[in-house]
């Protein structure tokens, strides 16, 4: 069913990337009859082809190309991010939640806070809302549309317990993308417990399954998975006009286009367009504002892990339904502006021993580790502020195996998120303390799994990369169709955001190739 | 007796390196140890790391097994290893899988920062808590997707929770 494009055929439009971002976008367009080429970095591997075992997935799907971090973030594994169709829709938690409205006016809400660059979003959440359903049908969002939400597992169960004896209120297994009955030709969940690590029976929505096969259903889709995207090129007149590549082989190649979209996950977004410089674009494309890889953003992370008094076994069970919202609103008095989620978060023994005790070894460190199954863990997420300097830049001499310089992903943390931090570990010492947890342990987790900002959408063109549809500033036929394009992160998981925004995009889209602009 | 000679031979060998300068490298090291002595060591090593009692000595074994298969393939980590394993061994007067426990920890704290010990840890910590043997005993129960996952095997099982 599947359709196969010329290179020279230059009516198609180029998607970069296959996960939630693109291959949404990609889904989306090819069913309104647009042509869509999707060159996707890593290889396809079906679901079935999937295993039941974190480290061997974490192989097998990490994007393992070398970058480099410089600052608040590890220096050889700054971020982690996927190589694989579907992106990290195939590793994600599933967790779907929308940005709160006073997220999406950052600037607005928190007003001048000192050293970062907030900006309010160009699309206001009454906008934004319709697209926000759409997203959440599409995915089967438990706890929206009617969809009942997953049962509660023995993890959640320790989060609700201690969640009443600290007095919050908002709690439940969350808005999850994971099937909580048969939905959409995928089946309920079987509490599994290997979400991240790739869901073998399909109840989690990903881009794999989802919208890559019904994209190719539409004869008009085609999937170049191992097809390494290394150059944008444009035209005379500055339009962008084709897409060089990388194929399998490592032969280069040229995709033609009308229109080109990226959603490389924010670290390659931004250094395709910071690699595709030429004499109009000198600095890159869609970079004359010099605002391509800056205000990067990823979340403010911490764990806390315990050990309760009786056995949990939170490596059964659905990873991530669970969470907490009492803290996710923006309350100054607590010392710091925004908020922060609070969310289940199991490991594999392996992660455990590394995140409980970093370097740990003997007596102690093994007694720990016999506490497996009574460790209960949760994870602080928080809304992180843009800064101009946290950003990607492209190193100076190092070369990937592509011939490409090395992505460098520079970032610092900023006052707040150590007030957040602060905060929000003490939140989650109380809920474990408050069920007398025999010992608590709290980890920092410095390679980051949400990327945002980076080629933010703005207003004015001097504040960012991309408008309210994700068009470029500078270039008419070049899109952000990632998180890249967030103006802010935030405390919501990034993924419900980058699919209600791909929808909107190709909506956008369409009407500009039927009204003859593009 | 045998085994009294190739310490006594490894003494030689361990000791030119500072006679003879750079000459020596770690793979002509490598060479003069014998392969199960370096497993030994090793599987010695993994256990006063990772100390589970009701873990076999197989676990430890593989562990250092596998270390070792991984170490063959990286020039960096061989030279590591090879010179973490003669460090071990000369700080005990005999053998040093035999030494005492307390002597053997003193060794390891000694050597703690010393690359060998970052890379054999990394690697042994992996080995060890990839082992169903030792998921057993930790309580972890892998792999879930062929039994049907714990819907229906205690995914909500939890009893000892406050009732309000």
């Amino acid at each position: 069913m599947s359709k196969t494009f010329s290179l020279s055929d230059s009516s198609v439009v180029v998607v970069i990337g296959s996960g939630a971002g693109g291959g949404t976008l990609g889904h989306e367009l090819a069913r309104q009859g647009i042509d869509v080429v999707c060159l996707e970095a890593g290889p396809r591997q079906e679901a079935s082809e999937f295993v039941n075992d974190a480290e061997e997935m974490t192989a097998r799907l990490t994007w393992l190309d070398r970058r480099i971090g410089v600052g608040d973030t590890d220096a050889n594994f700054p971020v982690f991010t996927c190589k694989t169709v579907g992106g990290t829709t195939v590793h994600w938690t599933a967790t779907a939640l929308r940005m709160q409205d006073h997220e999406l006016r950052p600037q607005t809400t928190y007003g001048k806070i000192e050293n970062t660059s907030l900006i309010d979003w160009p699309l206001s959440p009454e906008e934004l809302a319709p697209y926000y359903d759409r997203a959440e049908d599409k995915m089967g969002v438990t706890g929206t549309h009617g969809i009942p939400r997953l049962p509660e597992s023995n993890h959640y169960k320790v989060l609700k317990a201690g969640a009443k004896r600290v007095g919050y209120q908002h709690f439940n297994t969350g808005n999850m993308a994971i099937n909580s009955e048969d939905r959409d030709g995928r089946p309920a969940c079987r509490q599994i417990g290997f979400c991240m690590s790739g869901c073998v029976i399909a109840a989690k929505w990903s881009t794999l399954y989802t919208e890559i096969p019904r994209a190719e259903d539409t004869g008009h889709f085609e999937l170049r998975p191992q097809a390494m995207a290394v150059r944008i090129n444009h035209d005379a007149d500055g339009r962008v006009a084709g897409v060089v590549y990388i194929d399998k082989d490592g032969v280069r190649r040229e995709q033609k286009a009308r229109a080109v979209c990226v959603a490389g996950n924010a670290i390659e977004t931004a250094r395709l367009l910071l690699n595709s410089k030429s004499d109009l674009f000198p600095s890159g494309l869609a970079n004359r504002s010099d605002q391509v890889g800056r205000h990067y953003m990823r979340h403010v992370f911490a764990g806390v892990a315990a050990i309760m008094p009786g056995p949990v076994n939170f490596h059964r069970g659905t990873q991530q339904a669970g969470h907490v919202q009492d803290e996710a609103d923006h309350r100054p008095e607590r010392g710091f502006s925004g908020g922060y989620q609070i969310e289940i978060l199991p490991f594999p023994p392996t992660s455990l021993a590394r995140l409980v005790s970093p370097g740990g070894w003997g007596d102690d460190f093994a007694a720990i580790m016999e506490k497996y199954n009574h460790f209960a863990s949760l994870l602080i997420q928080g809304e992180d502020f843009p800064q101009a300097d946290n950003r990607i830049l492209l190193h100076g001499e190092e070369r990937d195996a592509y011939g490409l310089p090395l992505p460098v992903v520079r970032y610092r943390d900023h006052a707040n998120n150590v007030a957040l931090r602060r905060h929000g570990v003490a939140a989650a010492r109380k809920i474990f303390q408050s069920l007398g947890a025999e010992r608590i342990f709290t980890y920092p987790l410095k390679s980051a799994t949400h990327n945002m900002g980076a080629c933010r959408m703005s207003e004015r063109p001097q504040d960012g990369v991309c408008d309210r549809w994700g068009r470029a500033h500078d270039i008419r036929n070049l899109y952000i169709s990632d998180g890249s394009a967030f103006s802010s992160s935030s405390s919501a998981n990034p993924t419900l955001t980058i699919v209600a925004l791909a929808i909107r995009q190709a909506e956008h889209i369409a009407k500009e190739i039927s009204a003859g602009r593009m | 007796m045998v085994l009294k000679m190739d310490m006594a031979r490894r003494r030689v060998l361990l000791g030119l390196p500072w006679l003879v300068g750079l000459a020596l490298t770690a793979r002509h090291l490598w060479a003069a140890e014998s392969p199960p002595d370096r497993a030994r060591v090793l599987s010695i090593l993994a256990r006063r790391l990772f100390p589970h009692r009701a873990v076999s000595d197989r676990a430890y074994l593989a562990a250092a097994a596998a270390l070792l298969e991984h170490v063959e393939k990286s020039a960096p980590l061989f030279a590591a290893i090879a010179d973490g394993l003669r460090s071990l061994q000369q700080a005990s007067p005999g053998d040093w899988t035999t030494a005492s426990e307390q002597q053997q920890l003193a060794d390891i704290r000694r050597i703690e920062s010393s690359a060998f010990f970052a890379a054999a840890y990394q690697h042994l910590l992996t080995s060890i808590y990839r082992d169903p043997e030792v998921w057993r005993v930790i309580g972890y129960e892998g792999s879930s997707v062929e039994h049907g996952g714990y819907l229906e095997r205690g995914f909500d099982d939890i009893d000892w929770l406050p009732k309000e």
